[in-house]
């Protein structure tokens, strides 16, 4: 009885508590993620084909890997890729989660129809199309060459405008951010609205004062989760473009694929287990200088 | 009941009729009796008592009885396509029918994703006890220790190979050791298919055995007249430069080393591309872009709403006829096909095993493995189930016994052994199998390299281009 | 005053009725295109609406491989996608709340940990990920593709859902811990039911990503009748041969039929959400 009362006792400590909701994530990620990331760790370090047992060659992979001229490229792509692809998607997401808040009778099909694109941008089906619709004499340029009339023979997998296509394909995806700001958008308190009516705001003021600071933890949220995604991206310019021209949509993860995992030849994991690991740093960076500003715009209460 | 099933499933093997008739009760009758714990026994009884004569079959499965082998269930994978799944499923179960013993465990993947997943296997001695293999990676997989020597196999009699020609079956021997790795599955070869209808509508005649001179002056008459080009030389394959060295005289294109070739040999290689490029009729990396060849289907010698994304050529392999014509068929377009050009035509083209059978060293059944093997290699019926598929089966044998069956519901077929008999009589044999670093040239100096030379304003001579690719053959052969 | 707004009405609908033309015309150009005799999709991929009609691409697809139907692969991914999704959300909410809302020392340790999870590349964790789960006997099961979710391994939902227990304001927990609630109360009673919209959002998220992964079903599924819906769709994008495109893009469109339902049946319970479960209280 006593002892019954104890562990009651014990249990309802908050740090306790704390323990024991993490307790999935704290076995989780020592099962699943931390054993797996270790081993990738010491694989960077070594010549690794998969099929012999790897041997230990210190830092040459990362020696040799800053002086990998495509290396450099693959990051080039992909920052261009991050930085114009994300901060565009967000945008456009928050702009339309803002205009289909508004209930009507359609607005359920409209939503449907705006979210739709994003579940299937992996797939082969959009690859084949993709490429359809942006070839020089595709439907784009079709259209294009009505207002420009030098577009009808745009060569839009070109090595200059090649990734811009998968932008254009990232941003068309902007659904399941929209969705995230649409729930964020029905959590907010209608009296703060109801307050401000009283005092005289108008739709826009409202905006600008309520809407967009309590918004702020979302587009964080938003804005973390697209820039990480873009720097990870890997299924459109595997299908899409392979890469191709020249290199110029090669995304970072497709190089780290490339590796490990080459069609002909021997696999080089050890040195796509380096390249991963200088991923993970620059994400992470790239991460915690977001978080370093989030004290600068983000509303809390 | 069992018995019925299989002499009602034979009875439509007019080749095999009569064997069928008298092996089937003994194969059938000896699987009823051991499939128990016959496994274990015959583990390991495999290489010591090699039996000389042919087991009594309904299939040719050599010298080894499936029907002993108890409950075993075989592994096997490759890639392909929805047809290839489906023929090679037939030819399985066709099997299974008279050995209801043996079942099949199938993995089908698409190439791309076959590769990364064998790896994986590999690494975990998980590999399909019986493998499809392509003729450029032997050599790597026999390095890393992955694939079964089946010499004391061929030489027991248990896998017959005695109506494959010798040129062929060598084709599956390692360059290291001599040994036999990996069997035919069927034969190809280098085929350059072309439009047809707009060679005949601009009355231009496309011969055999082109040199590159012809085909390039050919090529600018099309470009010219038609606005029609050509994709050559941007794949990560060695493909191109091997029928270039082979033109040359060459008896290999990657050595111990690097290259056979020279800097001067490559530099007339990469001046063809940048004449090409130069001339407008042969597509430069953004044109290149523009145009998916990622599929047959889509590839612009088969589609494209304008001439400026279409290519009158494709170079190509012969087994590929069947799946290009049925795409061009849409476009109304008859494909025509003829050798790759090259100088020296007829010492650059060769037969090429389309692809290859191995058996791998993770199997725990490997005599039942060589018999399936043999099975497939030699049995008539399985040799109409799989429909040539991967090819013109390489048993002469067979592939005589199924002419008129595959032929029936494949039209290209004859076209395709006819052009295989010309190829035959106008070649010179296959290089060696490639060594395990030409992999990493083919992605990390060929394709680069192409891709500069073919860029619309090149920054790059062809001597430099052939430096370049000298070089780094050579720096990656050395630290492999 | 109500004209004007009847015109302001009109005026969105149009605009808004374009704008979702525009973003579903990919989509029904498949959709449309997979009614097309295949050998005529690519030579008319500017005419949206077939001439011809045609349910071969939909017989053809469906036969699939090897005589495994799609019914299998579709079987096989509702398995996959619906228990590991179910997992996902209760062990990604339980984390969530304890690092929202409880103060314990590894607290900001454990959150570190939850990003980072987000930034792994996938790809990597490949082989390392193999090696540990045939040493687990998992290869050849659907355990690594169910089983880990359960454990919250994807930071993405933890912080998602941490995202909107923020929202919820904390005089709520403080009242009820006065009324007694312990910290398994307040989360059950009070957060749980507040933050429906994020796990419906969840749900949504993690039933399409298990939907769509065939990486992992690359490596763990070793028997055809054990392939999901992506894997099996892949077979169908052979470069080396002549592929089915109308079986492809009739395969796709029935691929993304479960996540639309989903979303159609779902989005109105997301979006009322807390709004009107009465937050005042």
């Amino acid at each position: 009885m006593e002892k019954k009362k104890s562990l009651r006792h014990f249990m309802g400590q908050e740090k306790v508590a704390g323990y024991v909701f993490s307790l999935p994530f704290i076995i989780g990620f020592a099962l699943f993620l931390m054993i797996p990331m270790v081993l990738s760790l010491y694989y960077s370090f070594c010549k690794y084909d998969i099929q012999n047992a790897p041997t230990f060659v210190g830092l040459r992979n990362y020696v040799n890997i800053f002086q990998d001229e495509v290396f450099w490229k693959a990051l080039k792509v992909t920052c261009y890729y991050a930085l114009i692809g994300t901060p565009l998607k967000v945008i456009f997401a928050l702009i339309i989660a803002l205009i289909l808040c508004r209930d009507t009778k359609a607005t359920g099909l409209y939503r449907a129809t705006y979210y739709l694109p994003s579940i299937i941008g992996g797939s082969v089906a959009i690859a084949i199309l993709w490429r359809r619709m942006f070839e020089s004499t595709g439907i784009i340029n079709a259209f294009l060459s009505l207002f420009f009339p030098g577009m009808s023979n745009f060569n839009w997998f070109s090595e200059s405008s090649a990734i811009w296509v998968l932008i254009i394909l990232t941003v068309w995806q902007f659904g399941s951010s929209m969705l995230i700001f649409l729930s964020a958008l029905k959590q907010i308190n209608k009296e703060l609205y109801e307050a401000a009516m009283v005092d005289g705001a108008n739709k826009w003021k409202q905006f600008w004062r309520i809407t967009l600071p309590l918004l702020t933890p979302t587009i964080f949220f938003n804005l973390v989760q697209q820039t990480i995604n873009s720097f990870l991206a890997f299924t459109q310019s595997k299908l899409i473009t392979n890469g191709d021209p020249k290199n110029s949509t090669l995304f970072y993860t497709l190089y780290v694929y490339n590796k490990a995992f080459p069609t002909q030849g021997k696999s080089q994991m050890g040195y796509a287990s380096a390249l991963a690991w200088i991923m993970l740093i620059i994400v992470s960076t790239v991460t915690a200088l977001l978080f370093l500003s989030r004290n600068k715009w983000v509303y809390e209460d | 009941m069992k018995k019925k099933l299989v002499s009602i499933m034979l009875s439509g093997v007019m080749v095999l009729s009569l064997a069928a008739c008298s092996g089937n009760g003994g194969g059938t009758t000896t699987s009823n009796d051991t499939s128990g714990d016959a496994n274990q026994t015959e583990n390991t009884s495999s290489e010591s008592q090699p039996a000389a004569t042919p087991v009594d079959s309904p299939l040719a499965v050599g010298t080894y009885d499936p029907a002993t082998a108890g409950d075993v269930e075989l592994n096997f994978g490759w890639w392909g396509n929805q047809v290839r799944d489906e023929v090679t499923k037939n030819a399985c179960d066709y099997f299974s029918e008279v050995y209801p013993n043996i079942t099949f465990n199938l993995n089908a993947q698409t190439w791309n994703d076959y590769w990364p997943q064998m790896q994986t296997f590999a690494a975990s001695d998980m590999l399909p006890d019986i493998m499809q293999q392509d003729y450029a990676f032997i050599e790597q997989w026999v390095e890393a220790g992955n694939l079964l020597d089946l010499t004391p196999y061929v030489e027991s009699g248990a896998l017959d190979l005695s109506n494959v020609s010798p040129s062929i079956v060598d084709t599956g021997r390692s360059s290291s050791d001599g040994h036999i790795y990996a069997v035919c599955a069927g034969e190809n070869a280098p085929a350059l298919l072309y439009n047809k209808t707009l060679t005949d509508e601009l009355g231009i005649e496309v011969p055999d055995n082109m040199t590159w001179d012809q085909f390039a002056e050919l090529s600018k008459k099309i470009y010219e007249e038609s606005g029609y080009g050509v994709i050559y030389g941007n794949t990560n394959s060695e493909n191109p430069l091997t029928y270039y060295a082979r033109g040359l005289g060459h008896q290999a294109f990657f050595e111990a080393d690097g290259l056979s070739t020279s800097v001067e040999e490559m530099t007339g290689y990469y001046q063809r591309l940048l004449d090409g490029v130069s001339e407008g009729w042969m597509y430069d990396t953004n044109k290149i872009a523009n145009v998916s060849e990622a599929t047959i289907p889509e590839y612009p010698l088969v589609y494209g709403t304008d001439p400026s994304v279409r290519t009158w050529v494709a170079f190509a392999f012969s087994n590929q006829l069947s799946a290009y014509q049925a795409a061009a068929e849409a476009d109304g377009i008859e494909l025509g096909i003829t050798s790759w050009p090259e100088n020296n035509p007829t010492q650059a083209n060769y037969l090429k095993p389309g692809q290859f059978f191995s058996i791998t060293t993770d199997t725990k059944n490997p005599d039942l493995a060589v018999a399936f093997l043999n099975y497939l290699i030699n049995d008539t019926q399985a040799g109409i189930l799989l429909q040539a598929e991967r090819g013109v089966p390489a048993s002469t044998k067979v592939a005589a016994d199924i002419a008129d069956a595959v032929g029936e519901k494949d039209p290209t077929y004859p076209v395709i052994v006819k052009y295989l008999e010309f190829v035959a009589a106008n070649s010179s044999p296959i290089f060696p199998s490639l060594p395990g670093y030409a992999g990493t040239v083919n992605d990390d100096a060929i394709k680069p390299t192409a891709d500069e030379v073919l860029d619309p304003k090149p920054s790059i001579s062809a001597e430099e281009a052939a430096t370049k690719l000298v070089d780094s053959a050579s720096k990656i052969a050395a630290d492999y | 005053m109500s004209k004007k707004k009847t015109v302001g009405a009109i005026v969105y609908h149009v605009l808004v009725a374009i704008g979702a033309f525009i973003m579903v015309y990919p989509l029904l150009w498949m959709i449309l295109s997979s009614f097309k005799p295949t050998n005529t999709i690519l030579a008319t991929s500017r005419h949206l609406i077939p001439t011809q009609w045609t349910l071969d691409n939909y017989r053809n697809g469906w036969k699939g491989f090897m005589g495994y139907t799609f019914a299998t692969f579709f079987k096989n991914s509702f398995f996959i996608s619906l228990l590991s999704t179910f997992g996902t959300l209760i062990s990604s909410a339980f984390v969530a709340y304890a690092l929202q809302r409880l103060q314990f020392k590894l607290k900001r340790f454990l959150f570190i940990l939850v990003l980072a999870t987000m930034m792994l590349p996938p790809q990597i964790m490949m082989i390392p990920q193999y090696m540990w789960f045939r040493h687990l006997g998992w290869v050849g099961t659907f355990n690594p593709m169910i089983v880990p979710y359960f454990f919250a391994i994807q930071g993405f939902f933890v912080y998602l859902i941490m995202n909107f227990i923020g929202g919820v304001p904390k005089e709520l927990d403080e009242a009820a811990k006065i009324d007694g609630c312990s910290y398994y109360g307040i989360f059950f009673r009070v957060i749980l039911p507040l933050i429906t919209p994020a796990l419906i959002t969840s749900a949504i998220f993690s039933f399409i990503w298990r939907w769509d992964d065939y990486l992992s079903a690359l490596l763990y599924v070793t028997r055809p009748e054990m392939r999901p819906i992506s894997l099996a769709l892949k077979l169908f994008n052979d470069p080396n041969s002549g592929s089915d495109i109308g079986a492809t893009l009739a395969m796709s469109t029935l691929s993304i039929l479960p996540a639309t339902i989903l979303f159609l049946i779902f989005q109105k319970s997301l979006v009322e959400g807390i709004a009107s479960s009465g937050i005042k209280g």
